[in-house]
């Protein structure tokens, strides 16, 4: 038996699991059984999924949600046929749009972008700004994976080099930001064996214990043994800094022993299949994956299904995607941007309503180009809602689509909106639109995390203080 | 010597320059501190000696801002990984597990490897853990590929030989007795190798997760220099992205070799001759001049732009820089170099007798017009919009990773260029534009460095004259700027060119993005003293880009030991 250590640093994860990555791929972090109150398998308060999805370079708010506030129906949105997120009109009774919600700068000091993709997730005015802006402290997605013991998985779909992902933040500070995976075919890696599995050694029906599941979490709790001891002895060491220290302290952390259970963990069913699931594509992703622009849209549907499947599995509780990059170089081929001529222009300058990068106009072809870019992103999404319906996650996750501009060409970050898929675990209310007058997003986030831990108290995880109150159910 | 600070930011100036671009960013450090500064760690900032003087203004003209950590415990980029485990595990081709490891973010620090970026989380761990036990079984279920680490089928042998390759250094027997303790294991795991092979399988699977396999590390006194072991890990993982071979690590052990400055030189001497070196330094050059960008550039309504170029613009500037940090070139060649490389595609747009063949590239002479890098087509083509010069991004361009200027931040909301006026030039109506800037900013940091060079347009071709209609206007490309060591003034880009070659702050600039990539750090104001140092070098009749980073090896800020605050 393994000897029960910190419960922080111990993995519980089905025997099934473990076998399917053990050797080849990197199971990676399965969900970390280690908080009984927050119990994944206490009858009464299954786990809550959290998704983050973060869009670039504005949209047109004219012409997005609802002209009126209230009740969403399937029937209403399918015929406001002129707003794009008439393309949700399927999912309505699981949606809550919120309208004019403000973040803690009104607009760019420096690069609109990198500044405003800093406060999206933190609620914070950046502690620096410019095209190297970075946060004032740890994002919601950090905040929520700390308070269940499982780090965040952070997806992207865009081009690395410039403002690339910046959404998600260990801490403060610079250097901070969290690393993301482009290639949607990383995580299917790590995931599709556990959807629909056979189990490793066949013709077991009844098995007590595997004798290579434990011969195998023997060995690595050896190897981790070793390798903590390690990295305490370097802790130790008067000459290091702290933030040397506190860098080891993460990496030690990070090692974690697994505890193999004979029992279901991992879903079965429905919730955990990978049935709908283009598995050719993710396969033809794995070698020699280079990001192109045109993909942008093919890229994002493919993430947005293995995170259905990573949370119908349990392999995962909170994570974010960003969608395009702060000057995003697709080019859409929607009718009005072909109409701009020359072959369209990239999103990033449809959204400056000029064939520009840095300055700003006011064409309105390129805004009706944006609207319709909108429209095709609204489509991609329900793709990925379809997905989640699929794996039976309307009850128990709350899939959050915002942006990071509320406006292209002026950059502002007063009045952005968030579309809310599910009911986050009862919390939040469904099949409604409320026009927040300037809430702050901070609030909009600790609702957000209260419904993520389960934790309607002063405990649960908050930047500031306060709640959104007519959000909740 | 008295350093002022010019701070831009607090003016709000309506600029018609790239709001992610022409930025200042207001870091959490004030840039002036560094390990050199706290009282009692005996480390000079920069270095020893005083022969890099430099001028009393360089502080205010220089961006200087950063938030080093002077980490004393560097992970290894993936990239050093891959090529370590190849050589620690003797493999015969890179292993390919660091193609799904998570990246380095990239943006947000001058280098991806910079010490900011580099760090395990969950994530990474569960990266690292997944490959080890892939690598650790692949190689003991292979005996010919085990005994390529270790002929014999002793494990206290394995230990010591692999151990050593591993850790960049001898285990300590503390260190030995734990992973005789793991080999030991090896008779209790299932399945049909032998003994031997079990037991090397859990220790490569524990040594490839150490953090001195992960990690490099300088753990001595402060003030101290690196031993031999740490220098030889420093200076093969920088110069040729790989842990020491067994050659090095011998010449690493015992002190006065590779502890000492001229010991540290004269093995780096042999590093940057090797063709690892140069890999290295494409990289270096490829992030300093941002050569991603080349894979977006798109242009509307141009005829003569085929997308298929961008590769090729890519691929020439790589060769260029290859070939100035290959055959001993310096800073100034990258400015006075009077033939660079031309690719299928390229050649047509340069026109003049140039020629490429169907495939590949040439080295060919640029003609009259054209010395160093940037008179040549990818820079004039990535810094342009559509079929005209951009001016304001090539300034701005110049004086962020030519100049390492402080600018301004740009307005919010900037408004677009308006089309030429009657009898305008593009220098004008950009002129007119952006006027209200007033006295420190586009007139003075950004216009006369892009207004340089008005005589290409967006395609990089040459020209005497512009269009307005049908009006023939000539180009005006001369300008001033206020460098480090005073105003300079030029009539074109060529001169424009011929200065920079020279001046000051293009040697300072330069050194700075060197001493970053080397250090791996942040190059902040405390720093100066060594820039100085660098630059001397640069700009002498010696000064080659290797001569640069041989002179750095040799200076404190790389050899001593510091650390930050604790």
């Amino acid at each position: 038996m393994i000897a029960k250590g910190n419960f922080m640093n111990r993995r519980s994860i089905n025997r099934r699991a473990f076998l399917t990555g053990a050797g080849t791929v990197a199971v990676g972090l399965p969900f970390l059984e280690g908080l009984p109150s927050r119990s994944a398998w206490a009858a009464d308060s299954p786990p809550v999924f959290t998704f983050f999805i973060v869009a670039q370079n504005g949209q047109v708010n004219s012409n997005f949600f609802p002209s009126a506030t209230g009740a969403l129906t399937t029937a209403g949105l399918a015929g406001a046929t002129d707003i794009a997120t008439s393309a949700l009109s399927a999912h309505a009774a699981n949606l809550l749009f919120l309208k004019g919600i403000n973040y803690p700068n009104p607009g760019p000091k420096s690069c609109g972008h990198a500044e405003a993709n800093v406060q999206t997730l933190t609620g914070l005015a950046p502690a620096a700004n410019g095209n190297t802006a970075y946060a004032a402290g740890p994002s919601a997605d950090t905040l929520i994976g700390k308070a269940l013991g499982a780090d965040p998985l952070a997806l992207y779909s865009g081009a690395k080099g410039f403002i690339a992902e910046r959404i998600s933040f260990k801490a403060a500070g610079a250097g901070q930001v969290r690393s993301a995976d482009v290639n949607p075919y990383l995580l299917y890696s790590k995931v599709v064996g556990l959807a629909g599995a056979a189990p490793a050694t066949p013709g077991m029906t009844t098995p007590s214990v595997d004798p290579v599941a434990q011969e195998l979490a023997n060995r690595r709790k050896s190897v981790n043994d070793l390798v903590r001891a390690e990295l305490k002895d370097l802790m130790n060491m008067s000459v290091l800094s702290s933030a040397d220290k506190q860098r080891l302290d993460q990496h030690f952390q990070a090692i974690r022993d697994i505890e193999v259970n004979m029992d279901g963990m991992v879903p079965t069913g429905a919730a955990c299949s990978k049935d709908g699931l283009p598995e050719d594509k993710y396969t033809a992703l794995k070698n020699g994956f280079v990001f192109k622009g045109a993909q942008m849209e093919d890229y994002v549907k493919l993430h947005l299904q293995i995170m259905a499947v990573a949370f119908g599995c349990n392999y995962s509780r909170v994570a974010t995607l960003q969608w395009g990059d702060g000057t995003d170089g697709t080019i859409y081929n929607v009718p009005s941007n072909m109409a701009l001529g020359g072959g369209g222009w990239t999103f990033h300058q449809v959204s400056h309503r000029l064939q520009s990068d840095s300055a700003s106009g006011n064409n309105p072809t390129a805004e009706k180009a944006h609207h319709e870019i909108d429209t095709v992103r609204m489509q991609s999404l329900a793709v990925g809602l379809d997905a989640f319906k699929a794996h039976g996650l309307q009850d128990t996750a709350q899939i959050i689509w915002t942006n990071t501009l509320a406006d292209g060409p002026s950059h502002s970050t007063r009045g952005v909106p968030m579309i809310i898929w599910g009911s986050g675990g009862g919390y939040l209310k469904q099949g409604t639109y409320i026009d927040t007058a300037g809430v702050a997003n901070a609030k909009v986030l600790n609702t957000l995390m209260a419904a993520a831990t389960r934790d309607k108290t002063a405990t649960a995880p908050a930047i500031g203080s306060g709640t959104y109150d007519a959000m909740k159910a | 010597m008295t350093l002022r600070y010019l701070k831009l930011g607090a003016l709000a100036l309506t600029v018609a320059a790239s709001a992610c671009t022409a930025s200042i960013a207001d870091s959490g450090s004030d840039g002036k501190t560094g390990p050199g500064s706290t009282p009692g760690n005996g480390v000079t900032p920069g270095g020893a000696g005083s022969a890099g003087v430099i001028s009393e203004n360089a502080a205010g003209k220089l961006k200087l801002e950063g938030a080093p950590n002077y980490y004393r415990v560097i992970r290894l980029t993936n990239e050093q990984w891959t090529n370590s485990t190849q050589a620690v595990l003797a493999l015969a081709s890179p292993p390919t597990q660091a193609e799904t490891f998570q990246s380095a973010v990239s943006g947000t620090t001058d280098f991806t490897n910079n010490e900011l970026v580099l760090d395990v989380d969950s994530r990474g761990w569960s990266d690292y853990e997944g490959a080890a036990e892939a690598l650790a079984k692949q190689v003991s279920s292979d005996p010919a590929q085990l005994s390529k680490l270790y002929s014999g089928t002793d494990g206290a042998g394995f230990i010591a030989a692999v151990g050593r390759r591993v850790y960049r250094r001898p285990l300590t027997a503390a260190e030995t007795a734990s992973y005789q303790k793991l080999f030991d294991m090896g008779p209790s795991f299932s399945g049909s190798q032998s003994a031997f092979a079990k037991g090397a399988g859990i220790v490569l699977e524990a040594m490839l997760q150490s953090p001195y396999f992960l990690y490099r590390t300088e753990l001595g006194a402060a003030g101290t220099p690196l031993s031999g072991y740490e220098m030889a890990a420093k200076l093969s993982l920088w110069l040729r992205n790989t842990t020491p071979d067994d050659a090095l690590l011998d010449a690493a052990a015992g002190s006065g070799k590779l502890d000492t400055a001229a010991g540290a030189a004269t093995i780096a001497q042999k590093m940057l001759d090797d063709p690892a070196a140069k890999a290295v330094m494409r990289k270096f050059h490829g992030e300093f001049l941002h050569f991603g960008k080349f894979a977006d550039v798109s242009k509307v309504g141009v005829a003569n732009f085929d997308p298929a170029i961008n590769p090729e613009l890519a691929e020439a500037s790589y060769l260029f820089f290859d070939k100035i940090f290959s055959q001993g070139m310096g800073v100034k060649d990258i400015f006075l170099s009077t033939s660079g490389f031309v690719g299928p595609k390229m050649a047509a747009l340069y026109g003049g007798g140039i020629t490429a063949p169907a495939s590949g590239f040439v080295e060919s002479p640029m003609g009259a017009n054209r010395i160093g890098y940037f008179t040549q087509l990818p820079y004039l083509v990535l810094y342009a919009h559509n079929a005209e010069p951009d001016s304001i991004h090539r300034g701005v361009s110049m004086a962020l990773d030519v100049l390492c200027a402080p600018l301004g931040p740009p307005a919010p909301v900037i408004p677009p260029l308006p089309t030429p006026k009657p009898g305008q030039t593009n220098r004008m109506r950009v002129d007119e534009h952006t006027k209200g800037c007033g006295t420190v900013c586009h007139n003075n940091m950004i216009n006369p460095l892009g207004f340089a060079f008005e005589n290409f347009d967006g395609m990089g071709q040459y020209r005497e004259t512009e269009m307005n209609g049908a009006d023939v206007l000539p180009i005006d490309a001369s300008g001033s700027f206020d460098f480090v060591d005073g105003t300079k003034t030029y009539n074109n880009a060529t001169d424009l060119m011929k200065v920079l070659a020279t001046d000051e702050q293009t040697h300072l600039c330069y050194s700075k993005k060197l001493a970053s990539f080397g250090l791996q750090r942040d190059v902040i104001e405390a720093d100066l003293p060594l820039l100085g140092e660098l630059a001397a070098t640069s700009a002498s009749s010696n000064g080659s880009v290797k001569q640069v980073m041989l002179d750095l090896i040799k200076q404190d800020a790389f050899r001593v030991r510091s650390g930050g605050a604790k």
